[in-house]
């Protein structure tokens, strides 16, 4: 054990030792602090484009203006006390002829109500901002709120997904879990974390795939290859090390780099809402039963493991090819090209085996999705696949990797 | 303790490097001689594991080559000597001493004992990649005798070493191969002459010629001749036999040959070295080389 302890030291005495990779580390820490701060730098304009103010000023009122709403359920009195500032508006809009005035007028009047319009609009239209629909919604309108919800959600997957009756049904199963009635929050620091999430991968892949090519590969270019194979321990416990070493460098550079992450946007804009049902995220298109933290909980996991699911590939090819140059090419296709691929729907197997490339494994579409894998009535959805199906791919693939260098020959 | 490599075959496409070798060695110093391409380097990464054989076994008491308990004994310095460029000889050798599986404290001391050995104790906490060849060469050695092994595999250790060291590198194998196999490679005749007990010479896979050092000259003893000649006659006697040495001279060409009788009847015979012998048995290489461009 104290061995094996050894020998990963070494391994990361190697790594560190290299100052590209600090130079890559700081890179993608900068990334994600961009990343961060990305939608509150500049300013606001008005029709005119004059300036009003700064997007960080915006984003501040906004936030206000949510959090008085802050702990409101979203039921029919709501929807009706909205309903009549609405009314109200636009009874006296119509007298008023200056902008300047109308504007004021929307200010006193609705615009405290703008997130949870937000919310009404798109279920009863299914767009994000129709405001006339309101004036129209009778009581049994606003009564059937959640049954509007779902039928719209049923109607989607229905209508533009390719599901087979086992998995709509299971999607009815979830959808029953969904706990209702929704209780509103300002949740924009959950949701922009959950949009960065798939960004940051990306690079953290890039990032990752840099450093650990040579893991195996350095040691075939230095020729060092010749003296580690014919060590004591250069079949046994020095490729443990070095797997050992890439799994827990890459768990400890992804934790810490979404610690971060998720550090500096709850600073930015507040952890409210994390009660907040997934559901806000896009309201008819997921239908499982999470709050915000649980399903970044999941999410977050899914990260992880496709991450290591990457890095398994990068030290088995970085074992099996002659030089770390080529696992980087190889790699950086392998994260980029499904990027840019569409594989329709309607193949489903093909689609289903794409959604399982680790970078898609990152993307919050894939991860909450209504597709599930599995045959017949055994099926799981993808937020349960994805982690599963990575860790047996990590776990085999670093067998593989561990038996590729072992049995490398030397020449 | 007794290595024995038996019926070892390694063929590349479609060139044998090494064919069907076996061999039996006991505690020694064993000098494996041959030219460029012989077989040697393949041979040996054979004996340390890193290259599957086609067929054949090697094995140090009875434990193949295979094993970890195999590779725990052995100390390997292969020809072309990998490192890594940014750690210091103290690491490097730190590191190869947990590869080798030795206790902190025990590598420490063999580390610092290897480095005065090997004269780099200076230099000990520079990166290697200020080093010259030499150095780099010597702290080969050093990482080789790290496990103190009781076979120590080296190829073509000597490249690189000055006068000075290789007297060096002379007396501590010497010392070393008073309780262990010593198998080092080589095709400076110089450095297996005075160090190895037993000389094996390797020809297109095979050992042509194995034996005691002071056996194995006898085969050529008698053999050896020098003669001063004509530039005619010199040229007609190149043809004919392995010449070692030629020079002119104000009374002719001087010529040291190779040759069952008398070659010219002014011809005087000579004691045999390691060299004639070298050059008797590769002689058909070494012309073919020259034809070369
Ligand atoms: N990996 C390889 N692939 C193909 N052929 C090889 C390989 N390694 C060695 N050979 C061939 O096998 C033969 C023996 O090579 P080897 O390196 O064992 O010779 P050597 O005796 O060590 O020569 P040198 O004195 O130059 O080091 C050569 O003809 C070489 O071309
Ligand atoms: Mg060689």
């Amino acid at each position: 054990m104290r061995e094996l302890l050894n020998l990963i030291k070494f391994e990361y005495y190697k790594m560190f030792k290299k100052k590209s990779l600090w130079f890559i580390l700081a890179g993608l820490f900068g990334l994600s602090m961009l990343g961060s701060v990305a939608m509150l730098l500049g300013n606001t304009y008005d029709m005119e484009g004059e300036v009003t103010g700064t997007r960080y000023e915006e984003m501040q009122a906004e936030r206000k203006n949510a959090r008085a709403l802050g702990g409101r359920t979203i039921d029919a009195a709501l929807i009706q006390e909205v309903q009549e500032a609405y009314r109200s508006y636009f009874s006296q809009a119509e007298e008023i002829s200056d902008e300047e005035e109308k504007e004021k007028l929307y200010e006193d009047t609705v615009k405290k109500y703008e997130p949870i319009m937000e919310i009404l609009s798109q279920v009863y239209t299914g767009s994000y901002n129709s405001q006339e629909f309101i004036l129209d919604l009778t009581e049994d309108d606003r009564n059937q709120f959640y049954e509007t919800l779902k039928q719209k959600q049923k109607q989607l997957w229905e209508e533009y997904f390719f599901l087979t009756k086992e998995e709509e049904s299971k999607l009815l199963d979830y959808q029953q879990q969904i706990k209702t009635p929704f209780i509103y929050n300002y949740g924009a620091g959950w949701m922009r974390y959950e949009i960065l999430l798939y960004s940051l991968s990306v690079f953290l892949m890039l990032a990752l795939a840099i450093c650990l090519a040579p893991v195996f590969g350095g040691e075939y270019t230095s020729k060092m290859d010749a003296l580690i194979l014919s060590s004591k321990y250069g079949k046994s416990k020095v490729i443990q090390a070095k797997l050992i070493m890439a799994v827990t460098f890459t768990i400890g550079v992804t934790t810490v780099l979404l610690g971060i992450q998720l550090l500096e946007i709850m600073l930015i804009y507040g952890a409210d809402g994390w009660k907040n049902p997934i559901q806000f995220w896009s309201l008819t298109q997921i239908v499982f039963p999470f709050n915000q933290i649980e399903a970044i909980g999941i999410y977050v996991l899914c990260v992880i493991l496709a991450v290591l699911f990457l890095t398994a590939i990068v030290s088995l090819l970085s074992a099996k090819l002659k030089s770390p140059f080529g696992v980087i090419v190889i790699c950086f296709m392998v994260i980029i090209i499904p990027m840019f691929l569409d594989i329709p729907e309607q193949y489903r197997m093909l689609n289903s085996i794409y959604r399982l490339l680790p970078i898609c494994m990152t993307q919050e579409w894939n991860v909450f999705c209504h597709y599930m894998y599995g045959i017949n009535n055994v099926i799981v959805p993808t937020y349960i696949f994805i982690p599963l199906f990575a860790l047996a791919a990590v776990v085999l693939l670093n067998i593989w990797a561990f038996k590729v260098f072992k049995k490398h020959q030397v020449a | 303790m007794e290595l024995v490599i038996d019926r070892i075959t390694k063929q590349f496409k479609n060139k044998i490097a090494v064919d069907h070798v076996s061999l039996k060695l006991k505690e020694g110093v064993y000098g494996l001689l041959g030219a460029n391409g012989a077989g040697k380097t393949t041979l040996m990464r054979m004996m340390c594991g890193l290259m599957v054989p086609d067929s054949g076994t090697i094995a140090l008491d009875g434990i193949s080559m295979e094993e970890e308990q195999y590779r725990d004994v052995l100390g390997y310095l292969p020809q072309d000597f990998g490192y890594y460029p940014d750690f210091t000889a103290l690491e490097f050798l730190m590191y190869m001493a947990s590869l080798k599986g030795i206790p902190k404290i025990r590598a420490k001391e063999k580390t610092a004992m290897l480095l005065e050995q090997v004269n780099l104790k200076d230099v000990a906490k520079k990166k290697i990649k200020t080093y010259s060849g030499g150095m780099k060469q010597r702290l080969g050695i050093a990482q080789a005798l790290l496990n103190n092994p009781n076979l120590l595999v080296l190829d073509e250790p000597t490249a690189g070493l000055d006068p000075k060291e290789r007297v060096k590198f002379r007396n501590m194998i010497s010392e070393l191969g008073k309780d262990r196999i010593v198998l080092l490679s080589t095709h400076i005749v110089s450095d297996v002459e005075y160090i190895a007990d037993y000389i094996m010479v390797m020809k297109k896979g095979t050992i042509i010629h194995k034996g005691a050092r002071e056996d194995i000259l006898k085969s050529i003893d008698g053999k050896v001749w020098e003669c001063v000649v004509p530039e005619k006659t010199a040229l007609d006697l190149e043809r004919k036999f392995p010449v070692i040495n030629i020079r002119n001279e104000k009374e002719g060409i001087f010529l040291r040959l190779v040759c069952e009788h008398m070659p010219y009847e002014t011809a005087s015979i000579c004691t045999a070295s390691l060299e004639d012998l070298y050059l008797y048995y590769f002689s058909d290489e070494i012309s073919e080389g020259e034809g070369q461009p």
